[in-house]
């Protein structure tokens, strides 16, 4: 993303937590006028209802605002910021301004997904970085859960309170934030390994794991989107970890879990894996991959060495043949 | 008697070489017991030597039987003959027109042809699989087979020539064949395992059928098919409906080898299966001629 003509390339991200349904639409809609009056190109995501309610509140503005269903974009949460990227491709090209309206759909998401998604909203925090986008992040405070909040706030540099912006002192480098106290969690007790050490074993660590994933009921179309990502992060693990790298497939709380440990001390960069990569060069695509194909991505390191775990929730991967 | 394998006694020497891992130039030694033995030594030798996208020439004394034989163990395709990947030829006729025994020049200068016309084929490498009973009766004295052998060596390096020197241990002393072994770079081994993918050649439309699976340990064998499918014609077709695993890096080095191609220069991904398809569909690299045909 080359930002040199753009005449502002550090986005800002903001949120608002609001109690009533009559605050969402003042904060949206005003928000969604100052983008019309500026010239910008405004995007508003939300569930349908709000998508309705704001539209109506427009009024003949709305006729200059582009309106999307927030539930087909944040149904998988690693996808959420490769759609955002390529929305705001098209927004700020020839270099105008942009701004956006996320509203993000937790509705049904379980636990991990849910933390899954509020690292991503951390992670956005680079991504708008290069684009001259400001972006509104509603969250419903009579809805949420309090640590949903809690996340709102270290993920997002501004809020808005009583109408205006303001500088957020609870904002936590995205950096940071992703790296959180969180350890290496061990593989259920008697759990099958498998263990690999060089690139000529990749091809049996993936029979190994479409053996086990089937077993644990996994259909064919959700194998074959899992393997795509599962099998970079398997090479990833021989190619940049350090050996001896271990391999384990088990269900838990509803969903199918890859674990991969490789005995090295981590990633570099935290962020590694939620942006979109370069077109061009396509580096960093394989953790990118993973992303896309899983519900939800956990990366940890401690003594035992550095775990990744993608998570496919089974009883959606079982309504859904295709993403 | 021993039970060990064909390529085991007399030569401790020399190491042993999986057949599904050859390095080109590998000139290596095969010994016999019975025609089982011969038939998975070259059975093993043409399976590995097609999947890695190679040119393989079957010399025997009867090339029409050893058609039959590898025909009968699903070795032989029309496919693979009929794009010139898979040859058989007459082993003593061939030897005899390159008058090697009593001319070594002749016989580099053959190889070096032969390697040519590989490259110019749309082949990446030259495998042969060689009897050489008939021949080494021909030359007369073990001597002579062993200058032979050893002229062989050097030539066969140089042209980058795998070759595979089958011998029966029925028709030779054992002293023999450890002078014989020694003249080689390795023993065969044949318990490699299967090829984990197969590049086979495809004259139209002019490309390889890519099956099995690719990733990081045989890209490079995956590159170099491609390359000398490219070298020869800059449009290529990869029938990848028996593909089932790429990887993204792989696939990231399809771009790199089409963003050199000429203006009418192509790479064209044919009937990828399901799981290639979602690949390519995630992963846009973009900047280079690659065509997806479903």
């Amino acid at each position: 993303m080359t930002a040199g003509h753009r005449p502002r390339a550090t986005g800002v991200h903001r949120a608002v937590i609001y109690e009533r349904p009559a605050q969402f639409d003042e904060a949206v809609t005003a928000f969604a006028r100052q983008g019309i009056a500026r010239g910008e190109a405004t995007t508003v995501l939300a569930v349908p209802e709000h998508l309705e309610r704001v539209r109506a509140a427009l009024g003949a503005g709305a006729d200059a605002v582009r309106f999307a269903d927030a539930d087909g974009i944040y149904r998988r949460p690693g996808q959420v910021l490769s759609a955002i990227a390529a929305l705001l491709d098209t927004a700020t090209a020839g270099g105008r301004p942009a701004r956006l309206v996320g509203e993000q759909c937790l509705a049904g998401l379980s636990p991990a997904e849910t933390a899954h998604y509020l690292r991503c909203e951390a992670a956005s925090n680079a991504l708008y970085a290069a684009y001259p986008v400001t972006v509104l992040c509603p969250y419903d405070a009579s809805a949420l859960p309090a640590s949903v909040l809690d996340a709102c706030r270290r993920t997002h540099p501004e809020l808005l309170e009583g109408g205006a912006p303001v500088a957020n002192a609870q904002f936590v480098e995205p950096r940071r934030f992703l790296r959180g106290p969180a350890g290496p969690v061990d593989p259920p007790r008697g759990a099958p390994v498998f263990a690999f050490t060089q690139v000529e074993d990749l091809a049996a660590a993936r029979t190994f794991l479409r053996a086990r994933a089937t077993e644990t009921g996994l259909g064919a179309a959700a194998l074959t989107e899992l393997v795509t990502g599962a099998g970079e992060v398997l090479t990833n693990a021989v190619v940049h970890g350090a050996c001896p790298c271990q391999l384990w497939v088990y269900a838990e709380s509803g969903a199918l879990v890859v674990h991969v440990r490789d005995a090295g001390s981590g990633f570099a960069d935290p962020l590694a894996g939620y942006l979109p990569p370069e077109p061009r060069t396509g580096r960093g695509r394989g953790l990118w991959l993973a992303h896309q194909t899983s519900d939800a991505v956990e990366l940890a390191t401690g003594a035992a060495g550095t775990d990744v775990r993608l998570l496919t929730t089974l009883a959606r991967a079982h309504h859904a043949p295709e993403r | 008697m021993t039970t060990d394998g064909p390529a085991s006694h007399g030569h401790r020497r020399r190491r042993a070489a999986d057949l599904s891992l050859l390095a080109p130039g590998e000139h290596l030694y095969a010994l016999h017991r019975d025609e089982g033995e011969q038939r998975r030594v070259t059975g093993t030798f043409v399976r590995c030597g097609l999947a890695a996208g190679d040119r393989v020439v079957v010399a025997v004394g009867s090339p029409a039987r050893a058609r039959d034989v590898l025909e009968a163990d699903g070795l032989v395709t029309e496919g693979a003959v009929r794009s010139g990947q898979l040859v058989f030829r007459d082993v003593d006729e061939m030897y005899r027109s390159w008058d090697a025994a009593r001319d070594p020049a002749a016989l580099g200068a053959a190889l070096r042809d032969g390697a040519r016309r590989t490259s110019a084929d749309g082949f990446p490498g030259l495998r042969v699989a060689a009897e050489m009973d008939g021949f080494a009766a021909m030359l007369g004295s073990l001597d002579a087979l062993l200058r032979w052998e050893r002229t062989a060596s050097v030539h066969q390096a140089e042209a980058g020539i795998t070759t595979i020197c089958q011998y029966d241990g029925r028709q030779l002393p054992g002293a023999d064949a450890a002078l014989i072994a020694a003249e080689h770079t390795a023993v065969a081994a044949y318990a490699g395992p299967r090829p984990l993918a197969s590049f086979l050649a495809v004259a139209d439309p002019w490309g390889l059928r890519v099956s099995g699976e690719v990733d990081l340990s045989n890209r490079w064998a995956f590159v170099r098919a491609v390359r000398a499918r490219l070298a020869v014609r800059p449009r290529v077709h990869l029938d990848l409906s028996e593909l089932a695993f790429l990887d993204v890096g792989s696939l990231r080095s399809l771009y790199q080898l089409a963003a050199s191609l000429p203006d009418d220069g192509a790479i064209v991904l044919s009937h990828p299966t399901q799981a290639v398809a979602r690949l390519l569909a995630l992963c846009r690299f973009g900047g280079a001629p690659v065509e997806v045909e479903p």
